[in-house]
C-alpha cells in the first residue's frame, strides 16, 4: 500500500466529509502537498543524497607559531574547487583584524569571511565602547562563543586565532569548527593540517627529542625558517596547498609584518 | 571506522645511500581498544629484503603467509635469494589475485639487491598497485603524518646513520599524532654488511 | 498545513534556465568582462540575444553565470541598492557592491534558498590616487575573492589556463589585448561548451571609458577538423 493510499484511509477514518467538508478537504491538500514533494520512490536515502549542500572546501592550509614575544602565521595563498580546480593563486587568508591580532583560516571561504566581518564588528564596537583595544585572549574567548553560537550550522573553518597578549607574550589559539578552544604553542589547520602538526611537534614541540638533549630555542628567525620548510614540504604532497606562502609576523611593540614567499604552481 | 584502521599500524621505509631503513610501530588494537603492545608489522623475507604489512591485522597475516610460501618456492626452483623488486611483483600479483575481494592489507618492500646492493623501496595499495619512489614510502594510519615530516627530513645520499636518524624521527613525530599506531616502534637499519635493529620508545599510549 | 515536509512552500534548489561561463579579465585601465548571449533550458538554447550582463551605473557592470530568473532577483535588488545610494547623493561604487552581494548570496545560502548564480562584478574604483580596476568572483555559497582574471562554469575549469598563459610574467595588458585574449577564450568555449554561443558580448569599464557592454560579431570559428571526425557524415 502506498503513501497516498495510506493518507486517503487515514483522512476518511478521521474526516466526514459530509459534516467537516473543509477539514476533508485540508487534509486532502495537506497528503497531496506530501505525496508530490515525497514520492514513494524517493527513499530516505535519496532525498539526502539530493539534498543541496550549502557547504563547499576551498582547500589550502594554514598554521601559526608562537614565541616569547612574538607569533608567526603562515597560509598558502591557493584557492581551489572540487580539490583539483585551482581558481586563484593569490586568495589572503590570513586577516589581520588588529595591530595584534590575525586570524587565519582555512575551510569553507564564505564562511570564513562571515567569521572575519562578525569579528571585525565586534573589535569595532568594543574600541568604540571602551576607547582601548581588545587583548587577544579576550578576542578568542569571543570567536569561540560565536563558533558555538552556531553549534547546529556551523562555521565550517578551521579558525586559528594569533597575537600578542597583554604580557607581550605570543599566544595561538586552536579551534574546531564548534568552538572548542585551546591555547597551544602552535598549531595547525586545513587540509595539509596531518602534515605540518608533526613536523612542527617535532620541530618546535621537541617531542622526539631525548631528555637532557639541548633544544634550539625558537627565535623569530628559526620559526619564520621552520614554517616555511613545513610548506614547502607539503606543498609536495598535499594537491590543494601551494602558489605561495603569506606569512603574517605579530612581534610585541611592533606593528605587523606580511611576507611572502613561492611555492610551487602544480 | 573503516576496517583499514581497525587494528591500527603505520609502516615507513627510507632509501639512502647504498642502504635502506624499515620502521614499524609496536601497537596492534581493536578499534580504540590496545591489545598488544609488542606487534611488529615488518617481517624479514631473506637477509636484506624486508616486508611491512599494514591495514587489518588478520588480513596482513594471511598475506604474510601466503607471501613467505611463493617466497619460498621461488627460492628452491632457483636456489638464490630473492630480490626486493621479484618479491614486491609477487606481492603485487598475490594482491590482484583478489582484485574483486582484496585483502585489506597494503604492503610494503624495502631491501637492497643481494648482488648489486641498490636499495629498493616500493609500497602498494590493497589490489597491488606498486609504487617505487626515490626516497621514501609510508603506508597504515599514520601515511598521512609521515609523508609530511618525511617531506622535509628526507635529502639525497644519507648515510645509514644519517637515514636512521631521519627514519626515527619522523616515525617518533607521526606517533605522537597517529592514535591508532604507537607504543615505540622498531627500525631496522639494512646496509650492505649488516641489519641493525634499533628498538625506539616513542608515545607509549 | 504543517506537513512533514513543511507544508507547501519548498525552496527551488536546481536551476531552470541558466546561462553558462563568464570570463572576465583586468587590463592596465580597466576591465572586461565577456559572456555570451544565450539562455538556456537543460540543454536546448531556449532564448537568444538575452544579455547576461547588468551594466549599474557608469563603473560597474554585473555578469552572471547560472539561473536566469535568479539574477533577474538580483538586478532588481541591485536596483533598488542603487536608488538607495542615490538617495544620499551616492554612486555606488564595486567594491561596496561586491561586499553587498557576497553578503546577500551568503545570507540566502545559511536560509538553505540560494542564489543559483556565480556573480561576477567588474568595474572601476575611484580613489585619491587615479583609481584602480576591481573584479570580484562572488559564487552561490557567499565565497568571494578579488582576482587579476577570473572565469565561472566551466570557463573555470576549460579557460583559466589560456588567460594565464597569456598574462602571466608579461607586462600589463591593454585594452585591445585582453579583449582578444577573451575573443579567443570565447571560441574555445564554442568547440568545448555545448551550452556556448557564438553570439556574445564584452562588457568594459575603465579609467577613461565608462562601463558599457558590447555586443560583438558572432565567431565562425574554425570547423575544418569536423571533416577528419569519422563519426560526422
Amino acid at each position: 500500500m502506498s503513501f497516498y493510499q495510506f493518507a486517503l484511509i487515514q483522512m476518511a477514518l478521521k474526516y466526514d466529509a459530509k459534516h467537516d467538508p473543509l477539514g476533508a478537504m485540508r487534509a486532502f491538500k495537506t497528503a497531496f502537498a506530501d505525496v508530490e514533494e515525497n514520492p514513494d520512490w524517493r527513499s530516505r536515502r535519496l532525498i539526502e543524497r539530493q539534498r543541496w549542500n550549502p557547504y563547499s572546501m576551498e582547500g589550502g592550509s594554514t598554521c601559526a607559531v608562537a614565541g616569547d614575544n612574538f607569533v608567526v602565521v603562515a597560509s598558502d595563498t591557493r584557492m581551489t574547487a572540487g580539490e583539483i580546480n585551482v581558481i586563484n593563486r593569490e586568495v589572503d587568508k590570513i586577516h589581520p583584524l588588529s595591530d595584534n591580532i590575525v586570524l587565519t583560516t582555512a575551510g569553507f571561504h564564505g564562511d570564513a569571511l562571515q567569521m572575519r566581518k562578525l569579528l571585525e564588528t565586534h573589535l569595532h564596537k568594543y574600541r568604540f565602547d571602551y576607547r582601548s583595544n581588545m587583548t587577544v585572549d579576550l578576542c578568542a574567548e569571543l570567536l569561540a562563543r560565536n563558533l558555538y553560537y552556531r553549534r547546529f550550522f556551523p562555521y565550517y573553518t578551521g579558525a586559528i586565532l594569533a597575537g600578542i597578549d597583554e604580557h607581550g607574550k605570543g599566544a595561538v589559539f586552536s579551534y574546531d569548527p564548534i568552538g572548542c578552544i585551546e591555547r597551544l604553542p602552535y598549531s595547525a589547520s586545513g587540509a595539509a593540517e596531518p602534515m605540518l602538526v608533526p613536523f612542527l611537534d617535532c620541530q618546535v614541540g621537541h617531542v622526539t627529542l631525548s631528555e637532557g638533549t639541548e633544544r634550539p630555542k625558537l627565535t623569530l628567525e628559526r620559526a619564520t625558517a621552520l614554517v616555511r620548510d613545513a610548506f614547502r614540504g607539503c606543498a609536495e604532497r598535499e594537491i590543494t596547498t601551494g602558489d605561495s606562502i603569506h606569512l603574517v609576523i605579530a612581534e610585541a611593540g611592533k606593528p605587523i609584518r606580511h611576507e611572502r614567499r613561492k611555492l610551487r604552481e602544480d | 571506522m573503516s576496517i583499514m584502521s581497525y587494528t591500527g599500524g603505520t609502516v615507513l621505509a627510507m632509501a639512502g645511500d647504498d642502504c635502506v631503513c624499515i620502521a614499524s610501530d609496536l601497537r596492534l588494537g581493536e578499534q580504540m581498544n590496545t591489545v598488544a603492545v609488542d606487534q611488529k608489522k615488518v617481517h624479514k623475507m631473506s637477509d636484506k629484503v624486508y616486508v611491512g604489512l599494514c591495514g587489518f591485522h588478520s588480513d596482513a597475516k594471511t598475506v604474510l603467509d601466503k607471501i613467505m610460501f611463493r617466497k619460498n618456492l621461488y627460492e628452491l626452483r632457483e636456489n638464490r635469494s630473492i630480490k626486493p623488486k621479484v618479491l614486491a611483483t609477487i606481492i603485487s600479483n598475490l594482491a590482484y589475485q583478489h582484485r574483486f575481494g582484496s585483502f585489506f592489507t597494503e604492503p610494503l618492500v624495502a631491501g637492497l639487491d643481494p648482488v648489486s646492493h641498490k636499495p629498493y623501496i616500493c609500497a602498494m595499495d590493497t589490489i597491488g598497485n606498486i609504487c617505487t619512489p626515490e626516497d621514501f614510502v609510508a603506508i597504515g594510519t599514520g601515511a598521512e603524518y609521515l609523508l609530511g615530516v618525511s617531506e622535509s627530513f628526507w635529502r639525497k645520499g644519507m648515510n645509514s646513520e644519517e637515514l636512521f636518524e631521519a627514519t626515527a624521527q619522523s616515525m617518533l613525530s607521526a606517533l605522537e599524532r597517529d592514535a591508532a599506531s604507537g607504543w615505540g616502534a622498531v627500525v631496522y637499519t639494512i646496509t650492505k654488511n649488516n641489519v641493525n635493529i634499533r628498538t625506539i620508545k616513542a608515545r607509549m599510549d | 498545513m504543517d506537513g512533514k515536509y513543511g507544508g507547501y512552500h519548498t525552496n527551488t534548489l536546481n536551476p531552470t534556465c541558466t546561462g553558462t561561463s563568464v570570463i572576465a579579465v583586468v587590463y592596465d585601465e580597466g576591465v572586461a568582462v565577456m559572456s555570451d548571449t544565450v539562455v538556456s533550458y537543460g540543454k536546448s538554447a531556449r532564448y537568444k540575444n538575452v544579455t547576461r550582463q547588468y551594466k549599474v551605473n557608469d563603473r560597474v557592470i554585473v555578469a552572471f553565470s547560472g539561473d536566469h530568473a535568479d539574477f533577474h532577483t538580483l538586478q532588481n535588488i541591485i536596483e533598488r541598492q542603487v536608488s538607495k545610494w542615490a538617495v544620499v547623493g551616492q554612486k555606488l561604487n564595486p567594491s561596496a557592491l561586491y561586499a553587498f552581494l557576497t553578503s546577500l548570496m551568503y545570507q540566502s545560502r545559511c536560509k538553505m534558498n540560494p542564489f543559483w548564480n556565480t556573480l561576477i562584478i567588474a568595474g572601476w574604483e575611484d580613489n585619491e590616487d587615479g583609481g584602480k580596476p576591481f573584479l570580484g568572483h562572488i559564487t552561490q555559497k557567499g565565497v568571494a575573492f578579488e582576482a587579476k582574471h577570473t572565469a565561472t562554469g566551466i570557463a573555470s575549469h576549460l579557460l583559466t589556463q589560456v588567460i594565464e598563459d597569456e598574462t602571466r610574467d608579461k607586462t600589463a595588458l591593454n585594452r585591445a589585448k585582453a579583449e582578444s585574449i577573451l575573443r579567443r577564450a570565447v571560441e574555445l568555449a564554442i568547440y568545448h561548451d555545448c551550452l556556448a554561443d557564438n553570439e556574445f558580448e564584452i562588457g568594459v569599464v575603465g579609467k577613461t571609458e565608462k562601463a558599457s557592454v558590447h555586443t560583438q560579431k558572432p565567431i565562425i570559428g574554425d570547423w575544418s577538423i569536423a571533416e577528419t571526425n569519422c563519426q560526422y557524415e
